[in-house]
């Protein structure tokens, strides 16, 4: 049994490949059955968000992560060979670990971000649902669950403005009350502006703006985070609008001029604006800055407020990798447990299958045995058997939770000369509550 | 008189608990240690209107009819507002300055010499006397309140504009928030300074044969008046907001503190307080 985990995510994958691998809720149980017909995989699960897509799987012989990197690219039609350089595989503990570490907000765009958790569940939700996962899905994913909430309440890693992009928002949060009212611009389509989107929407912010020389490279950002595109040409009109303005072009002029933003001020009848210039060169006049409740920060003051807390940022970063190698050891334990199952039952049977035949044979020698006779030499024999097995049995359960759980496992089916994977495989309750 | 005395007192340190409460409230942010402290402060407040009556009954009058009693009614104002609104504007750190303020007054208060003996001059006793003192000072109590939520307004805005980002300015309110905090304050408190000047004019018709007689208290209604009617036109007619309104709201304080304590101080009008 394997469990593995392919997929790709705001580091591997710019945002024209990641769009074109989204699913929409409602989607995900029509790939979700397209996957198990495949016959790759036992147990399936799709976790699909703006930054990631990725396919948990549970696979019994090998790991099979090009066979899924193949399904990938026919469902979603895309050319396998654009997909794949951007593509990460893990499996066993590394698959599980990587699961932790998304639940807990760590492999977040906007690090701590809350919204993770929620997408993880409600991926969750949708597979088991239409019982496309089984104990090890089930186990797994309800495990990360549990660190997504621990790393949340007991470390400080979702408070803390830990990047220039949480600096950004904190500023903003002291000055509008409210940022799910607010409108943000962000001018620039570049990787810089996505982040500073990433952290608005996970601020609360639901009107987004998104204006590009390119225009196109605008609507893909934009339809990526449900927001709107502006035409470039268009800023000082838009600019009128928006109460959050962040920019982060390659261009060497400023963008946006003392007089431009004057006369946008003027427009909102003075109501506050909050200017952050993320580009180098900049984009943004620092005279702008000078306007009354106009408040303009550029990358390095958001970076001087970064490095004043960045040594809290290590000390909640190793808070939730303490987390996270907690529980990972806790899954292992019971996913390696999961190997023994198959040795256990098949040693089972085995004896089993020899003392019914002995027994048969005696019966056969001896048909004088009254019924109570017969029945205190099946039971005899059937104490034997489980005398002998108590003890082995007892080591197997200690072997597989073991790092060489594997070798010492052949060596017991060598010994007694048994192979589990003839075996009857044991039962696999999809709906059944693992324990935690 | 003595349980007058005493009920001040309690008041006084329930206004001290309260305050301290949402001092730690700001920095903790737990919602439990808020709901306390509105306890805390209700309790104080209900102590603190007990007292009143209980003067009021006393003097057989208004209890705002002398410094004593203007200066309590003035801090019982200031927390009777807060505790109204609170809860619609979400201004958990004004609390602390709400509560200090009251309790400094009151301690104030404490201090000064009381005589229940003493009967109102005749020409005090008048029907609008009740309208018109009543509504000055629960509008100088509202001003207060509108400074607080400016001075917060100030120092974010100062340390957001000088880049200094600090345990303080994350613990301040948005500006936004304390900018329409303020501006609902004056909307309220406006229009009970003006009741307070025409009744006043009305009063002095009836006990002196002039409406207006620019005695300096007077004066000074007028100017705070001005300021607060400023205030009110450039941020609904012209849109001003930040710095600028807000430096008119810091001039209207200064200017409700020389008309409420000032004067009396510095002259003899005929607004004097008797004691």
């Amino acid at each position: 049994m394997h469990l593995v985990v392919i997929g790709l995510n705001h580091k591997t994958a710019p945002v024209e490949i990641r769009e074109k691998l989204s699913i929409s809720n409602d989607a995900l149980s029509d790939a979700l059955a397209s996957l198990k017909s495949s016959r790759l995989t036992s147990e399936c699960l799709i976790l699909s968000t703006c930054n990631r897509t990725e396919v948990y799987a549970v696979t019994e012989s090998g790991a099979h992560d090009t066979a899924i990197a193949g399904w990938l690219a026919r469902y979603f039609h895309i050319l396998e060979e654009a997909v794949s350089p951007h593509l990460y595989s893990y499996a066993g503990h590394k698959a599980a670990e990587h699961l932790f570490r998304v639940a807990s907000g760590v492999d977040s765009m906007v690090v701590g971000e809350a919204q993770i958790l929620g997408q993880v569940k409600s991926a969750y939700a949708a597979a088991r649902q239409g019982q496309f996962t089984g104990t090890v899905l089930n186990n797994l994913f309800q495990q990360a669950i549990t660190v997504g909430k621990r790393a949340r309440t007991e470390t400080e890693i979702s408070k803390g403005a830990f990047s220039v992009g949480s600096v950004a928002v904190q500023l903003a949060g002291s000055i509008f009350d409210n940022l799910s009212r607010c409108t943000a611009l962000v001018i620039g389509a570049g990787k810089m502006s996505e982040l500073a989107i990433a952290h608005l929407v996970s601020a609360g912010v639901t009107d987004i703006l998104v204006a590009n020389r390119t225009h196109e490279k605008a609507v893909a950002l934009a339809n990526q985070y449900c927001g709107r595109a502006a035409l470039f040409d268009d800023l000082a009109s838009v600019l009128e609008s928006a109460d959050i303005v962040i920019t982060s072009t390659g261009s060497s002029e400023p963008i946006i001029t003392r007089k431009m933003a004057a006369a946008a001020h003027h427009a909102r009848r003075g109501r506050p604006v909050f200017f952050i210039d993320m580009a180098v060169p900049r984009d943004i006049e620092p005279g702008v800055g000078e306007l009354d409740n106009v408040f303009l920060y550029n990358i390095d003051d958001l970076q001087a407020v970064v490095s004043a807390h960045s040594a809290g940022r290590q000390v909640e970063a190793a808070r939730v990798e303490t987390i996270i190698a907690e529980e990972i050891v806790e899954f292992l334990v019971w996913f390696r447990s999961l190997d023994a199952v198959p040795v256990i039952t098949a040693l089972r049977d085995k004896l089993e299958d020899i003392r019914s035949s002995e027994f048969d044979k005696l019966m056969t020698k001896l048909p004088d045995l009254s019924p109570d006779q017969r029945e205190a030499v099946n039971a005899a024999m059937r104490s034997v058997v489980n005398k002998i097995c108590h003890n082995p049995m007892i080591q197997i359960k200690g072997y597989a939770a073991d790092q060489s759980s594997s070798e010492k496992l052949a060596t017991i089916c060598e010994v007694f000369g048994i192979c589990p994977n003839e075996a009857e495989k044991p039962a696999e309750p999809g709906d059944s509550e693992p324990g935690q | 008189m003595n349980q007058i005395t005493a009920l001040l007192q309690v008041t006084l340190a329930l206004y001290f608990v309260a305050g301290i409460m949402f001092a730690v409230r700001m920095f903790s942010g737990s919602r439990r240690l808020s709901m306390g402290a509105y306890g805390v402060a209700g309790l104080g407040l209900l102590a603190h209107t007990a007292a009143l009556m209980e003067y009021g009954f006393h003097r057989q009058s208004m209890p705002f009819t002398n410094l004593f009693g203007a200066l309590s009614f003035f801090a019982w104002g200031m927390v009777a507002l807060y505790l109204a609104v609170e809860r619609r504007c979400k201004i958990v750190s004004l609390g602390t300055f709400v509560c200090v303020m009251a309790a400094a007054v009151t301690a104030c208060v404490l201090m000064l010499p009381r005589d229940v003996s003493v009967r109102l001059i005749p020409a005090l006793q008048n029907k609008w006397s009740t309208v018109h003192i009543g509504s000055a000072v629960l509008s100088y109590s509202g001003f207060v309140l509108a400074f607080g939520a400016s001075l917060g307004y100030w120092l974010q805005e100062r340390m957001l504009k000088t880049k200094r980002i600090n345990a303080i300015q994350k613990h301040l309110p948005p500006l936004d928030v304390l900018d329409r905090f303020a501006y609902r304050m004056v909307t309220l408190s406006f229009p009970m300074l003006t009741l307070g000047i025409i009744t006043g004019a009305l009063w002095a018709q009836d006990a002196w044969g002039s409406y207006w007689s620019w005695d300096p208290k007077e004066t000074w209604a007028l100017i705070t008046w001005l300021i607060y009617a400023a205030y009110l036109h450039v941020r609904v007619m012209q849109g001003w907001r930040g710095k600028r309104a807000n430096r008119l709201l810091l001039t209207g304080f200064v200017s409700v503190i020389v008309t409420f304590i000032g004067v009396n101080a510095l002259s003899h009008g005929m607004h004097k307080y008797n004691w």
